[in-house]
């Protein structure tokens, strides 16, 4: 099924495992919420700009100028994961 | 068999010399790990990123100095993947509106055409206790994470290691002649992509150095040609890191599609014009670029091209020849393109990094002029002054090195044969044995300070 | 919201122990006058719902504890309703979640305008349509609270730079001549008896000296998909960061780094949070980001634009809160996903193009409140809450 294996791979993008009944589930519930999004297909938006944001604007900027930070206790304060000043990390390959 | 041809492309990720990072506050460098970090280059949930004006000024005037199209805005996008070095598992960079496209630069003769320039934030640097391959787990460090970078990415131009390296070598000069990147804090990294006809593309990633772009590149050509030539190419997308200690390239991973970033615009960022004014302004604060600079060397003080280009290769010894120049122009770009060069490259050293006054090379060069030092003796005054920079008369006269002035030489000469009337009418009779004795009575009569060759020159000329 | 020190959860299990190390600016400027914290109130996780029942302690209603309070914001909506002492909570708002609480629990809620008040320190939902808000008991402590949150903020880049004022010199003002439109499009699909309430207090405004006419909005068909498409798929880049590293709930460090983060997401993410993630991913994938995503972004500057056309002939614009009066949790749970988004369908509109509105109670079905909404233009609290609080004093 089509469905499956776009939300599959949604999922390995996502890193969300998904058990089996999840995504049986989940491929239910998507067909109904994708025929809800569909619904924009019918809009002319020919000559629409893309609204990133609801309200125009632009040019924000800061001053490169250094601001006190955080101390290395702190910036660990809020896991376990820590050694020796650095946050602990799983493997890479 | 025919000739399997090489492309090459790069993906240039410099780091820019800002005080503060690109969306935060903090210093772009602590001595301790993590020491240098706040709530939004952590990724702590509700921080908002806020853009560092210096950094955007910065990448326009680089994209400016490679002769890019700078558009009339851009706009910054999120590029989602999950990393252990990514704070926020997105990373804010620029996808559909970077800060520009477009541009070319030239190296020896053929033109390299630069597909886009973005601005983009660092990610975390990985420590791995036990190598790459063998640790079980990472140490992660955040200071790096959100400087500033500018990736620069070229169309496959290069058809060797030799040239993507020479590019590079370009681009870093450019990049400090513009005061965007200091080699003393800062970084290049840079991703190769690299396809032999037969071989699909494969990425390289990461690399440090050009040195070692230049090996990773001409390994991973070579491996792709020998499977090219047993006909077992790969016919997946592969992603390779270069092993420094292996002199390697090795498979980080292959995968049937490309990884998928699911590019949106970033919400947290605004939109940012670039008024024809502004481009105007950053443009007029370019300096004379480094391939400008050698042209006018070549035509202003008739030294040759391959002269200016070396001495173009750092500003800081360009300006000081300039200074030099008024002493002796073509004496000068021999000095320093040669011997001056030849020493910096020996020792791994910068021009900057040594100190060297120019005042100080004046006097040398002003003594190399005048013949107080030989050939030889000048070359190792300077390798001395550049390992250890001082007064070079006080230096030279310490190494015994100082040679006399042409004219105190022609004195100790006549004065020579003045009391030696014995000898010189010996040597009109014919003795050429007398020479010597008169060689030597000059080199004493200098105390030691005069060089043998020159000394018989003159002796000859008076007799 | 981060409030420093104090747990900090956003309704998930995968920031069920975290404590933020800094205060989000409303909160920073309400200390500031003297405000004091007193507690944090239950939310959808991460703000996914309308229900407040995608949490693990889901609020009652306090007027009917077998029906929900609405949300995602239905834990404040119901303290506020419930309690004596507490005055108005802060609460947030992407689609809808300031409003409908507010309408199922019978108190005010108040969305200011995009980027009025800073969203430095709110845990992102959707960025672009994230907005902190207020609900309180009257409209006056509502305009009295946003006077002292709103007003630019360096730390957000999407703060606008609106001059600091006191939006309680709008209440007491009559509303004679305010022209009030009322779209045909927004009672459709909504129940008898909501409608009957929203039609007298819209009459009662008219008997206040407002002149009320029918107008239609005909794009907003297409604003709950436009809205969903884009809350999701910035939703999936916003939560892409919890997977066991710097904060959050994490396990034990065992496999590579994909392994790991799959782990931890599998276990503390709720269902909502899973299939938001999942969804909003999809629509950026390349094949569909076209299609979805980038056609959304247009889709909402049509809408916006449509606003802006009817603001230039209306100061405020009516309508009922939320089709339907707080429901059953047992009714709740019959419904598929796609029927809980579409419960959300009056409220979104305004939400997706970021214009202020306020929700305010106008009568009963049997116990239960229903709300009208008033919805200005960009900028424009100050129009809404003249009308909301004449309405509430009358």
């Amino acid at each position: 099924m089509k469905m499956q294996e776009a939300l599959l791979k949604a999922a390995e993008l996502a890193r969300l495992k998904l058990s089996k009944g999840e995504l049986e589930q989940f491929s239910k519930d998507a067909q109904d919420i994708l025929k809800l999004f569909s619904e924009i297909d019918k809009a002319d938006t020919k000559k629409a700009e893309p609204a990133y944001q609801p309200i125009e604007i632009k040019d924000v900027y800061r001053e490169d100028k250094t601001r006190k930070c955080l101390s290395q206790k702190d910036a660990l304060a809020n896991t376990r994961h820590n050694e020796n000043g650095y946050f602990k990390g799983p493997r890479t390959l | 068999m025919s000739e399997l041809k090489t492309k090459i492309g790069l993906e240039i990720h410099t780091q820019l010399n800002t005080k503060s990072k690109l969306f935060c506050g903090c210093p772009t460098a602590a001595e301790e790990p993590n020491a240098a970090t706040c709530e939004v280059c952590l990724g702590m949930p509700g921080s908002k990123p806020v853009v560092n004006r210096k950094a955007v000024e910065f990448a326009v005037k680089l994209a400016l100095a490679l002769n890019c199209k700078v558009p009339s805005g851009c706009f910054f996008s999120r590029k989602t993947y999950f990393y252990p070095d990514m704070a926020k598992n997105f990373q804010i960079t620029q996808y559909e509106k970077p800060i520009a496209a477009d541009g070319k630069l030239a190296i020896s003769g053929k033109t390299i055409q630069i597909r886009r320039l973005q601005l983009e934030e660092d990610p975390a640097a990985i420590k791995y206790p036990e190598g790459m391959k063998f640790s079980d787990y990472i140490l992660i460090d955040y200071n790096r994470s959100g400087v500033p970078l500018c990736e620069i990415v070229t169309e496959p131009d290069f058809t060797s290691p030799a040239e993507a390296r020479k590019f590079l070598e370009v681009l870093q000069t450019i990049l400090e002649y513009i005061g965007v990147f200091d080699a003393r804090t800062g970084t290049i990294r840079v991703d190769a992509n690299v396809s032999v006809t037969g071989h699909p593309r494969v990425e390289i990633k990461n690399i440090t150095g050009f040195r070692e772009v230049e090996k990773a590149l001409a390994f991973e050509i070579v491996r792709q040609e020998s499977h090219v030539r047993r006909g077992e190419a790969s016919k997946l997308i592969e992603t390779r890191f270069y092993d420094p200690l292996t002199k390697s390239t090795e498979l980080m991973r292959a995968k049937e599609t490309e990884e998928e970033y699911g590019y949106i615009f970033e919400p947290d960022l605004t939109k940012l014009e670039f008024t024809k004014a502004f481009v105007d302004k950053i443009k007029s604060e370019l300096p004379e670029l480094p391939q400008q600079k050698a042209a006018r060397f070549v035509n202003q003080y008739k030294i040759t091209s391959d002269e200016a280009a070396s001495i173009v290769t750092e500003l800081e010894l360009a300006d000081v020849f300039e200074k030099l120049a008024k002493i002796d122009a073509k004496l000068a770009a021999r000095w320093i393109s040669v011997y001056l060069k030849k020493v910096l490259n020996f020792k791994g050293l910068r021009f900057k990094d040594v100190g060297l006054t120019e005042r100080e090379l004046s006097t040398f060069l002003k003594m190399v002029k005048d013949g107080e030092v030989s050939q030889r003796g000048g070359e190792l005054l300077l390798r001395e002054l550049i390992l250890k920079p001082q007064d070079p008369q006080n230096l030279a006269e310490k190494l015994s090195l100082l040679q006399l002035a042409e004219s105190e030489l022609k004195k100790a000469v006549a004065k020579v044969l003045i009391e030696n009337k014995k000898a010189v009418a010996a040597y009109r009779t014919g003795e050429q044995k007398v020479l010597q004795f008169m060689i030597g009575q000059v080199i004493r009569e200098t105390k030691g300070r005069a060089d043998a060759k020159t000394v018989l020159k003159f002796l000859k000329e008076k007799l | 919201m981060c409030t420093k020190g104090l747990k900090t959860t956003a309704g998930s299990r995968i920031l069920e122990n975290y404590t933020p190390s800094f205060d989000a600016t409303a909160v920073a400027r309400l200390k500031e006058k003297g405000f004091a914290v007193v507690g944090k109130a239950a939310m959808d996780e991460f703000g996914f719902g309308t229900f407040s029942v995608n949490t693990f302690k889901v609020p009652k209603n306090p007027i009917d504890v077998l029906r929900s309070c609405g949300g995602s914001s239905g834990g404040p909506a119901a303290i506020v309703a419930a309690s004596k002492h507490i005055m108005f909570a802060l609460a947030t708002s992407t689609g809808g979640s300031i409003s409908c609480p507010a309408a199922f629990c019978g108190v005010v809620g108040l969305t200011p305008t995009y980027g009025a008040v800073s969203r430095y320190g709110l845990i992102d939902y959707a960025n672009s349509l994230d907005k902190v808000g207020v609900i309180s008991k009257t409209v006056r402590d509502a305009a009295k609270v946003l006077s002292i949150i709103a007003g630019s903020d360096e730390k957000d880049s999407t703060s606008l730079k609106v001059e600091k004022q006191d939006y309680t010199k709008f209440c007491g003002k009559d509303i004679k001549g305010l022209k009030i439109g009322v779209p045909k499009e927004y009672f459709e699909g909504v129940d008898k008896a909501v409608k009957e309430n929203v039609e007298a207090a819209i009459e009662k405004l008219r008997k206040l000296g407002a002149k009320v006419e029918r107008i239609s909005l005909p794009l907003t068909k297409y604003a709950l998909a436009a809205y969903y498409i884009i809350a999701m798929s910035e939703a999936s880049t916003n939560l892409a960061k919890y997977c066991g590293l710097r904060y959050g709930s994490a396990l034990d460090l065992k496999g590579n780094f994909n392994e790991y983060f799959s782990e931890v997401r599998e276990q503390f993410f709720g269902k909502e949070a899973k299939r938001r993630v999942l969804l909003g991913t999809f629509v950026r994938m390349a094949g569909y980001r076209e299609q979805y995503y980038l056609k959304a972004l247009k889709v909402r500057r049509m809408i916006i634009d449509e606003f802006e056309k009817a603001f230039e002939n209306y100061d405020v614009i009516a309508a009922p809160t939320m089709p339907i009066i707080a429901p059953k949790f047992s009714e709740i749970e019959k419904l598929t996903p796609a029927q809980q988004y579409a419960m959300d369908i009056l409220t979104v509109t305004p939400n997706l193009a970021g214009l202020p509105h306020i929700s305010v109670p106008c009568g009963f079905v049997g116990k239960m409140p229903v709300g009208l909404h008033l919805i200005g233009g960009h900028l424009q609290e100050g129009k809404i809450i003249q009308v909301a609080d004449m309405y509430e004093r009358a």
